[in-house]
């Protein structure tokens, strides 16, 4: 059976095992810690704050490329899993209660949206890399403005030359009506963010239906547009992927230091009134 | 939707389509995400190949910088960039393609990192604002405390030391190890848990170590005591009661986790392993000696009025106030109807307090001269209420230990130390007498040292004042004065010969007046009865008179003949028949001051017994309130415990129930009322008939060394409903932790600053 696993499977088998038993273990530490009496919020939520301070390293690793500690891939799989034990951890520091002060609904809040916030990030870094891999042409993310810049500009040239050599408006007016607006910005952004083709096809097979009304000549310019509509919609598809990987890190990491300031200054209270 | 998630996850298609890209040298610029700043106008793809600089200028100028060979200016505009322009360098060798100058922007990078520090600034701002403001308590309170505590005018400060710290000092204790020890101090000003509420249990360590000896036959206390309580074996408040949990929450509540951190001996729960109970609910023996088994099977099935007889265990018992313990109602309403009479018993004579004590005639006779005057028929014994007076004297008790074991009637010949003594005794006694008679209850507060209130029996001036009648010792007063000043009796008060005293008989004057036992007559007058020798046949009629307390009747001994007969004036009763309600009278018969118990906790005799009790600390005033209690029934009824250095105690009251005491169990009677079977109150408590219960009454002070009247109660029969699936079984449903009794703490109306405990109670 294990020689049917993928890398990637025993990987997550194997990472799996050992949150468990970190689990555990922090269980049993816990359990003689408290000795049937002993608060152990004190210990929870140390065990807590070591951790978050641990996954904020990651971040600090990523801006030291330099140093050979370990492949990235491995703190990111170390970052997903301590995790995973820190929301464990947080569920047995708040006892499954929700809180009643004021700083603390503020400190429950920032670390259900940073935990939230590396969820979500977790779920995207599964499935929006592969989706831009195999769906059409990958893309520089910060090059995709000029490129939609670009390709509006190229659209423009092919409607030219089709009203030049054709004599005919048909595509010139519909670009005016609709093309114009759909390669001038990001378009479809929500579709985009749960894979959906319906809005290239539906625009594709309008495009199509105009061919009764061409001539033959002007119908090679329609299949041109036809193709700088679906790289368009490509287009946006990377920058709207492409974008979410990016800016989830905007919650998750501000967040991640306000969470270490507020669990800091929760953890001092905590000693200072026990 | 479907779809749409299928999609979502869907990484198998791939299509071909217009590619955007180039990647050769001459059209694909290198990009820099990393950088902070990015060229402005990179949205028109005509962003210069500078970009801005690392503070964000920007740096356009040309599109190249024209290089000059020969005598011409060559173009040197990139193959990225387009390659040599058409149009060329101007003359002066500058580039004709001037870049228009953007605003450079920031890159994703820059921008998350701008994000993170105005985050930081924010959470670092909202902290410091919060510190600092006034409702800084309110803004870090982890949240609401139970109604009690949150009620108006409580502030963080009542029970967190630190609370009125200024925000770097709250910080700062952090790191200090004090906070929750004098947090726990707070709590007490409101809560009175006793002398040393945060040891375990809130007892003194050899208390409870006396008690685990008890209970496991080993003193060692738990070590894990250790491992919750500070140096000093203080456990803080907070380690079982968690504040903060809401206005609702049970502080109460302990997980039997808890309790087992001490007590080690784990189980699965009360069914499954509890330790049987000994003897519970019998702790010590019954107060009062009052045998179920003998009552229930031979006694009320005898009695001749069968209506007086209890009906059911609550004809003598109910609950208390709080439904929680079961007491026995009082004498009248229990023990009255049968046994009323037995106390106080008609024609019984009166318990005698003071005497004038008999002495061996032979002695009295040699030391008429140096004696004075002492009734020579006197036969009575030194009262043991007399023995307690005479303790304040140090003479008397010498002679009273020489004396000890000897009859007083009887001294032998042999020892002439004894009529030392004896003289010794005789004058301490008229001393004593004397100064009753001239100081009342003074003498009682001096002599026994406290309160004369309730000693004195409300005992009249009169009654005392018998002692100086003509038939006693007329000349009390002056002879004891005499004694006192050094001085030889007065010729007034020459002593007769003994033997003229034995034969003294009243004056010929007011015969009736000298011998009644009138406590209203005046006994002034028989003070001054003077001491003249009587006729021998005189003997017979005061010694008649004496026997009687009655000499009227032999008083008129002459008829009147010459005067018409007058009817005969009925003839009052004396003594102890005057007094059948109880009180105090004078008996010629042994020369003693009587008192006659009015019933049922006579507070006379009461008060006695306690103070009898309360001297008990020897063997010797043991046996001295032995004789004392003999004077009386109530010991008969009423147990009589040892107060380990502190004498002993009468238990005046059955069990009686404090709302402030806590012991280690408790029980609710009143909830399990509609529970018992038709066998009533024996469902649980059974009369065990095989039970030696009186044994443990007699001879014995140590209440804890008692047999009951009734089987111990069945664990199991707990059980049956205290488990898991039922009426629950958890430790503290039937234990108490804080042990001892506890006064409310109250504020003093005077002195608002402090809170006051009405006292330290003792566990």
């Amino acid at each position: 059976m294990a020689s049917t696993l993928t890398f990637f499977s025993k990987r997550r088998l194997i990472n799996f095992g050992l949150l468990l038993s970190a689990v555990a273990a922090f269980w049993v530490l816990q359990e003689i810690y408290a000795n049937g009496i002993h608060a152990t919020a004190i210990l929870s939520g140390a065990t807590l704050f070591g951790t978050c301070l641990v996954l904020a390293l990651f971040n600090a690793r990523k801006k030291l490329p330099f140093i050979p500690l370990l492949k990235a891939s491995t703190w990111t799989q170390f970052h997903i899993y301590a995790g995973w034990f820190a929301v464990v951890v947080f569920f047995f520091h708040t006892g499954l209660r929700l809180p009643d002060g004021r700083f603390e609904i503020a400190l429950y809040i920032v670390f259900l949206a940073v935990a939230l916030s590396g969820v979500l990030g977790l779920i995207i870094s599964r499935i929006y890399p592969s989706r831009l891999r195999l769906y059409g042409e990958n893309l520089i993310y910060e090059r995709i403005p000029g490129l939609r810049q670009q390709l509006q500009t190229d659209v423009e040239k092919i409607i030219w030359k089709s009203v030049n050599e054709t004599k005919s408006f048909t595509l010139a007016r519909m670009y005016e009506s609709k093309l114009k607006d759909y390669f001038s910005t990001k378009k479809n952004t929500l579709l985009h963010l749960v894979g959906s083709e319906e809005a290239v096809n539906d625009l594709t097979e309008e495009l199509n239906q105009l061919q009764r009304y061409m001539v033959a000549s002007e119908r090679v310019f329609l299949a041109e547009i036809i193709e700088c509509v679906k790289a368009k919609d490509n287009l946006d598809m990377q920058a709207t992927c492409q974008g979410v990987l990016k800016y989830w890190l905007f919650i998750h990491i501000p967040l991640t230091f306000s969470l270490l300031l507020m669990g800091l200054l929760h953890g001092l209270m905590a000693l200072a009134f026990n | 939707m479907g779809l749409w998630l299928w999609r979502l996850i869907d990484t198998s298609a791939q299509t071909d389509m217009k590619r955007l890209q180039r990647f050769d040298f001459k059209f694909s610029r290198y990009q820099r995400p990393n950088q902070d700043w990015e060229c402005g106008s990179a949205d028109a793809c005509a962003h210069c190949p500078l970009g801005p600089d690392s503070k964000g200028q920007c740096r356009a100028t040309t599109e190249c910088k024209p290089r000059k060979e020969g005598d011409r200016w060559n173009c040197t505009r990139s193959d990225s960039q387009g390659g040599k322009c058409a149009e060329g360098p101007l003359p002066d060798g500058t580039c004709c393609k001037a870049i228009p100058p953007c605003t450079p922007r920031r890159s994703v990078r820059s921008q998350r990192k701008l994000a993170v520090v105005l985050v930081v600034a924010l959470t670092l701002g909202a902290i410091l604002i919060a510190l600092g403001l006034p409702s800084r308590n309110q803004t870090f309170n982890p949240g609401p405390v139970i109604a009690q505590h949150a009620a108006d005018g409580i502030s963080c400060d009542r029970c967190h030391t630190t609370a009125q710290l200024t925000s770097s000092a709250w910080l700062a204790s952090a790191f200090t190890t004090s906070s929750t020890h004098a947090s726990s101090e707070r709590c007490m000003a409101c809560h009175n848990l006793g002398a040393q509420p945060m040891q375990p249990h809130g007892l003194k360590a050899e208390e409870l170590s006396l008690i685990t000896q008890k209970i496991t036959g080993s003193g060692s206390v738990n070590t894990a005591v250790g491992a919750i309580a500070d140096h000093q074996g203080n456990v803080s408040c907070a380690t079982c009661h968690k504040e903060h949990h809401g206005r609702d929450f049970d502080l109460k509540k302990v997980a039997d986790s808890s309790c087992q951190v001490c007590h080690s001996v784990q189980f699965e729960g009360f069914p499954n392993g509890h330790p049987d109970f000994k003897s519970y609910p019998y702790d010590r023996r019954t107060r009062i000696m009052f045998d179920h088994n003998a009552h229930i099977s031979n006694y009320f099935p005898a009695a001749k009025d069968q209506k007086t007889v209890p009906q059911g265990c609550n004809s003598c018992h109910v609950t208390d106030s709080a439904n929680r313990l079961m007491l026995a109602r009082n004498f009248e309403q229990s023990c009255a109807q049968c046994h009323s009479d037995t106390i106080v018993r008609p024609g019984a004579a009166g318990i005698a307090i003071l005497s004038v004590p008999g002495l061996d005639p032979a002695f009295l006779k040699a030391r008429a001269a140096t004696l004075g005057q002492w009734p020579a028929d006197a036969d009575g014994p030194l009262t043991p209420f007399m023995r307690y007076f005479l303790m304040s004297d140090a003479k008397a008790q010498a002679a009273l230990e020489t004396l000890k074991g000897v009859d007083l009637m009887s001294l032998p010949r042999s020892r002439p130390e004894l009529d030392a003594a004896a003289e010794t005794l005789a004058w301490a006694t008229k001393e004593l007498i004397a100064d009753l008679v001239i100081s009342g209850h003074d003498t009682i507060k001096k002599r026994l040292g406290v309160s004369a209130t309730g000693l004195a029996g409300s005992i009249s001036p009169e009654i005392i004042q018998a002692f100086t009648r003509a038939e006693w010792i007329p000349d009390l007063l002056v002879e004891v004065a005499a004694h006192r000043a050094g001085q030889a009796l007065p010729s007034k008060a020459t002593p007769k010969p003994v033997a003229t005293v034995v034969v003294a008989a009243p004056a010929p004057v007011k015969p009736a007046a000298k011998a009644t036992d009138d406590i209203l007559g005046g006994d002034d007058i028989l003070a001054d009865a003077p001491a003249v020798p009587v006729k021998p046949v005189a003997k017979t009629v005061a010694k008649a008179a004496a026997l009687d307390d009655d000499i009227i009747d032999d008083a008129p001994s002459t008829p009147v003949v010459s005067k018409p007969v007058a009817p005969a004036a009925p003839k009052p009763i004396l003594g102890e028949k005057w007094t059948s309600g109880g009180g105090w009278y004078a008996s010629n018969s042994d020369y003693s001051v009587r008192y006659r118990i009015t019933g049922h906790a006579d507070p006379f005799v009461k008060a006695w017994l306690e103070y009898a009790a309360a001297q008990a600390t020897t063997p010797d005033a043991l046996n001295q309130f032995k004789t004392l209690a003999e004077t009386n029934s109530c010991t008969k009824c009423h147990s009589i415990d040892q107060k380990p250095g502190a004498g002993l105690v009468v238990n005046w009251h059955s069990a009686t129930t404090n709302t402030q005491t806590h012991k280690f169990t408790k029980f609710d009677h009143g909830t399990h009322f509609s529970l018992l079977s038709e066998k009533g109150c024996q469902s649980c408590h059974q009369i065990d008939p095989a039970a030696q219960y009186k044994a443990a009454f007699k001879d014995n002070l140590n209440p804890a060394v008692f047999t009951s009247n009734f089987q111990k109660v069945n664990l199991m029969n707990c059980a049956s409903c205290h488990n898991p699936q039922g009426a629950g079984n958890s430790c503290t449903l039937c234990h108490n932790y804080h042990i001892g009794t506890f006064t409310p703490t109250v504020k003093s109306a005077f002195n608002n600053d402090k809170p006051v405990s009405a006292s330290v109670p003792k566990p």
